[in-house]
C-alpha cells in the first residue's frame, strides 16, 4: 500500500467515524437540524464499532510511517487535537451531570451522554496513541508492513483488547460513584440491616410497617399488581417481609373466602396510594374496619378505630404513605 | 457459625493439599465451588428428604470433611514438603500481593452489603429465610393459592444459593452476600492461573484479565444476590477442569469437572447451557486413546452426574406439584414450536432481538469473529485444526451463541413477552465475556508458540 492511500484511508475513516459519532452524541437536537427522519441509530452504532477499530489500526500505520511533511503534521494535529477536546468535554459534561440531578446534560445541551462517554472513550486510545507517539515510544521505531500486522493476531487483538480496556475505564467512575451512593443510603438507613433494600427503600419502610402492625398468623389482602402498585402488588416481593402471613391478591379474595367460610381469621387490607397520582389507592372497596393505622408522608403514625373505610373517610386521611386497615370480621 | 468456618476452611485444605502439580489458586477456586456447591445442594436433599434442619448441615459437613481429612492424610502429608509450599504459593511478585488486596478487599466487603436486587428479594432470599426458619420447598406451593399473578413461582429454579442463604442465616450470619465475592474470586483465580500458564507478555496478561474479569456487566454480579454470576463459576470450573483433563488425563478431574456442571444445572436449570458444555466432554472424551469400553464408561458417568440435579428437580416438581408450565418443556414440544416458527419475519425480529441484547459487549464479539477469521484463513500454523485449547474455546463459544439464537427463536414462539427480557438474556450468557477473552489469549500463546 502506498502512502498516498494510506493517507486517504485516514482521512476518510477519521471523517467517518467522527460524523457518526457526533451524530449520535447530539441525536435529537441534529435530527431536527437536519430533519433526518428514520436514520437507524443501531445502524449507525453498528458502523461505527467497525469503523472505529479499523480507524485505530490505520492510524496506527500512518504513525508508525511518520512522514515528515506538512500534509502529516496537519492530519495529525487534526486528529490529536479533536480527541483531547471531547475527552475534557466528556469529563466536563459527567461533572455538570453528578452536581445538578440525573438527565441535566440532555435536558439542557441535548447531548446523550452514555454514548459521549462511548466515543470519548474511542478517542482517548487515540490521545494516548498519539502522545505516545510525540514523546517517541519504540512502538513507533520500525517501518510498517500492513500484511505482516494484519497477519499477526497481537496487532489485531490487541487493539480490539485496548479499546475493551478504555471503555471499561470509561465506566468505572460511574460504579464508584453508585458505590459510595449505596453505601451512604445503607449508612442512613433507619432500618435494621437485615431490612434494608438498598434499590427499593421506600418500598421496604413500607413493608416493614406492614408487617410491624400485623400478626404473624393474620390474613392480608394486598393491591394487585398493576403500573400503579408495582411492588406493593406483587405478592412473592411483599412475603419477603410479611412471611408467613396469608397473602391474597383481590381477584382470589372470594376463592380465599369460600374455602375458608366460616373460619375464624384476622384480616387487613393494605392501604396504600399511587404517590403521583392521589385518586389511585387501595383498597378500591368499602371495608368495616376495626382500626385504621398508617404513615404519612412526613412519617407520622395515625390510628383511627371504629369506622367504615370508603372514598369520603380516604379523601380525609390526606397523603399517606402506607397504612393497614383492620377488618372487623373475617370477610 | 463455627462449624461453617472450620469446614470451609479444612475443604480449602484439602483441595490445597489433596492433589499435587496444580497451581495454588486453581485449587483455592475448586476449594470454594465444591464447598458452596455441597452447601446448595445436599443442604436442600438433606432437608427434604432426611429433615436434617439447615443449623445442622455445618455439623455433618464438618464430619464429612474431618473424615476425608483423616483418610487422606497420607498423601496430604507427603504433599505438604516445604518444597511444595514454596513452589505453589507464588507470593513472590507484587502483582500478586496487589490482587490478592484486592480480591480479599472485596470479599470482606460482602460482609458489609444487604441482600440486594429484585429476583433476590422475591425468590433466592425468601426461600432462604423460610427454609431457616423451618418451612421446606414443598410447603411453598401452597404459598401461590392466593396469588393473581406469580402461579407457583418458588419452583421456577432449583434452591441453590437459597439453600446457601438458609445455612448461613441459620448459623446467625446477618448477611449471605459474601458468598457472591467468593464466586467471583473463584472465576477470577481460574482465569489468572490460566493466563499465568501462557507465554503472552505481561502488558497482555493483564489487560485480558481485566477484560474478562473487571468488566462491569460481571463485576457488578457481585453487589446483588442474583444466580448468573455463580452458575457462571460452576461452568468456567467444568471447563478449566475439563481443559486439564484433556492435558494430564487425571480421572480426578474428569468427575471434578462434572460435580462443578451438575451444581451450575442445580443453579439455573432452566437455560440450557449445560448440554454445551456436556458435548464439549463428550468432543474430548472421544479423542481420547482410551478403549472403546472406558469411553464409553466415562462419558455415561460424566453425563449422568451432570444431568442428576435436573432429574431430581422434576422428580421433586412433579412429586410435589405436578406441572409448572412452558419454561420447562419437553424435547417434543421444543422441536414442534422450533418448527412452527422459523420464517422470515420471525427470523428477522430474533437476531435484531440478539443484536441488541448483545450489543454491550460487541468488541468481544468482534474478537470472536476475528478469532475465527484466524482459525479460518489465518497462519498456516493457526488454520490448522490441531488440539489447541482455543479451538475447543472457540467451539464452546460457538455452542453457546447457537443455543442462545435457538432459545430466543423457541421463546419468541411460545411467550408473547420474549422480546422484553434483553437484560436478563445477557446476564444469562456473561459467560461469553471471559470465554471470549481467554479465547483470544489461547490463540495468541499458541501463535508465538510456532
Amino acid at each position: 500500500m502506498n502512502k498516498k492511500t494510506e493517507i486517504r484511508i485516514v482521512e476518510i475513516l477519521f471523517v467517518v467515524n467522527n460524523f457518526i459519532g457526533i451524530f449520535l452524541t447530539f441525536r435529537p437536537s441534529l435530527r431536527q437540524l437536519l430533519i433526518i427522519k428514520g436514520v437507524n441509530v443501531s445502524f449507525l452504532t453498528l458502523i461505527i464499532t467497525i469503523t472505529y477499530p479499523l480507524f485505530l489500526l490505520f492510524y496506527f500505520i500512518f504513525l508508525r510511517d511518520h512522514h515528515k511533511n506538512n500534509k502529516f503534521r496537519i492530519i495529525f494535529n487534526t486528529i490529536f487535537g479533536f480527541s483531547i477536546f471531547v475527552v475534557i468535554l466528556n469529563y466536563l459534561l459527567q461533572f455538570f451531570e453528578i452536581r445538578n440531578y440525573p438527565n441535566y446534560v440532555y435536558t439542557n445541551y441535548h447531548i446523550f451522554l452514555p454514548f459521549l462517554s462511548e466515543f470519548a472513550s474511542y478517542q482517548s486510545v487515540i490521545t494516548v496513541l498519539s502522545l505516545a507517539y510525540k514523546y517517541n515510544n519504540s512502538l513507533f521505531s520500525k517501518r510498517p508492513n500492513v500484511g505482516k500486522l494484519v497477519s499477526n493476531p497481537i496487532y489485531v487483538i490487541g487493539i480490539l483488547v485496548v479499546i475493551i480496556l478504555s471503555q471499561i475505564l470509561y465506566k468505572f467512575p460511574a460504579i464508584l460513584i453508585s458505590e459510595i451512593k449505596n453505601q451512604i443510603a445503607i449508612k442512613n438507613s433507619k432500618l435494621d440491616f437485615r431490612d434494608t433494600m438498598v434499590d427499593l427503600p421506600r418500598f421496604a419502610s413500607q413493608a416493614v410497617f406492614i408487617r410491624d402492625n400485623t400478626e404473624k398468623d393474620s390474613v392480608i389482602v394486598h393491591p394487585s399488581q398493576t403500573w400503579d402498585f408495582p411492588e406493593l402488588g406483587n405478592q412473592v416481593l411483599i412475603r419477603y417481609y410479611l412471611y408467613p402471613r396469608t397473602l391474597v391478591s383481590p381477584s382470589k379474595l372470594n376463592n380465599f373466602l369460600s374455602e375458608n367460610a366460616g373460619g375464624k381469621c384476622v384480616m387487613y387490607s393494605v392501604l396504600a396510594a399511587n404517590p403521583d397520582k392521589i385518586n389511585v389507592y387501595f383498597p378500591d372497596y368499602e371495608v368495616d374496619a376495626s382500626e385504621i393505622v398508617y404513615l404519612d408522608e412526613d412519617d407520622r403514625k395515625h390510628v383511627l378505630s371504629n369506622l367504615k373505610f370508603n372514598n369520603e373517610v380516604y379523601k380525609n386521611l390526606g397523603r399517606i404513605k402506607i397504612g393497614i386497615i383492620k377488618h372487623r370480621l373475617c370477610q | 457459625m463455627p462449624y461453617i468456618i472450620y469446614s470451609f476452611l479444612v475443604t480449602l485444605f484439602i483441595a490445597v493439599c489433596l492433589t499435587r502439580s496444580t497451581s495454588f489458586g486453581e485449587k483455592i477456586a475448586n476449594g470454594i465451588l465444591i464447598y458452596l456447591g455441597v452447601c446448595g445442594l445436599f443442604s436442600f436433599l438433606l432437608k427434604e428428604y432426611f429433615n436434617v434442619s439447615y443449623a445442622d448441615f455445618p455439623k455433618i459437613l464438618s464430619i464429612v470433611v474431618t473424615l476425608i481429612l483423616l483418610l487422606g492424610f497420607k498423601n496430604i502429608k507427603n504433599n505438604l514438603t516445604k518444597e511444595n509450599y514454596y513452589k505453589d504459593v507464588k507470593l513472590n511478585s507484587i502483582g500478586n500481593v496487589i490482587l490478592s488486596f484486592f480480591l480479599i478487599s472485596i470479599f470482606i466487603r460482602g460482609f458489609s452489603l444487604p441482600v440486594n436486587g429484585w429476583d433476590a428479594y422475591a425468590l433466592y432470599d425468601t426461600r432462604g429465610k423460610i427454609f431457616s426458619e423451618g418451612g421446606t420447598q414443598r410447603e411453598l406451593a401452597k404459598l401461590s393459592k392466593y396469588d393473581q399473578t406469580n402461579p407457583l413461582y418458588y419452583f421456577s429454579y432449583p434452591p441453590m444459593t437459597s439453600s446457601i442463604h438458609a445455612v448461613l442465616y441459620s448459623a446467625s450470619f446477618v448477611t449471605p452476600m459474601f458468598i457472591y465475592p467468593l464466586f467471583y474470586i473463584a472465576i477470577f483465580l481460574y482465569i489468572y492461573e490460566m493466563l499465568l500458564e501462557m507465554r503472552i507478555n505481561n502488558f497482555f496478561r493483564y489487560s485480558i484479565l481485566a477484560i474478562s474479569t473487571v468488566n462491569p456487566l460481571i463485576f457488578q454480579q457481585i453487589t446483588s444476590a442474583y444466580t448468573n454470576l455463580p452458575m457462571m463459576a460452576f461452568q468456567w470450573g467444568a471447563l478449566h477442569n475439563l481443559l486439564i483433563y484433556k492435558k494430564n488425563n487425571s480421572f480426578y478431574r474428569l468427575l471434578l469437572a462434572s460435580f462443578l456442571l451438575a451444581f451450575s444445572v442445580w443453579t439455573r436449570v432452566l437455560e440450557p447451557t449445560y448440554v454445551v458444555f456436556i458435548l464439549l466432554a463428550l468432543y474430548i472424551l472421544l479423542g481420547k486413546k482410551l478403549s472403546v469400553l472406558t469411553k464409553t464408561i466415562l462419558i455415561l458417568l460424566f453425563s449422568v452426574i451432570t444431568i442428576l440435579p435436573k432429574i431430581i428437580w422434576s422428580l421433586y416438581i412433579k412429586e410435589n406439584v405436578g406441572y409448572i408450565g412452558d419454561t420447562a418443556p419437553g424435547i417434543n414440544t421444543i422441536i414442534f414450536r422450533l418448527a412452527d416458527s422459523i420464517y422470515l419475519s420471525r427470523m428477522l425480529e430474533v437476531a435484531f432481538f440478539v443484536y441488541q441484547s448483545l450489543f454491550q459487549i460487541k468488541y468481544y464479539l468482534i474478537i470472536f469473529l476475528v478469532i475465527i477469521c484466524y482459525t479460518l484463513f489465518g497462519n498456516r500454523k493457526l488454520r490448522q485444526f490441531r488440539d489447541n485449547n482455543s479451538n475447543y474455546v472457540t467451539l464452546l463459544i460457538l455452542g453457546i451463541i447457537g443455543l442462545m439464537v435457538v432459545g430466543t427463536v423457541y421463546l419468541s414462539a411460545s411467550f408473547e413477552w420474549w422480546d422484553q427480557i434483553g437484560g436478563s438474556f445477557l446476564r444469562s450468557n456473561l459467560i461469553i465475556i471471559p470465554l471470549v477473552a481467554i479465547n483470544a489469549a489461547l490463540l495468541i500463546d499458541e501463535y508465538k508458540e510456532k
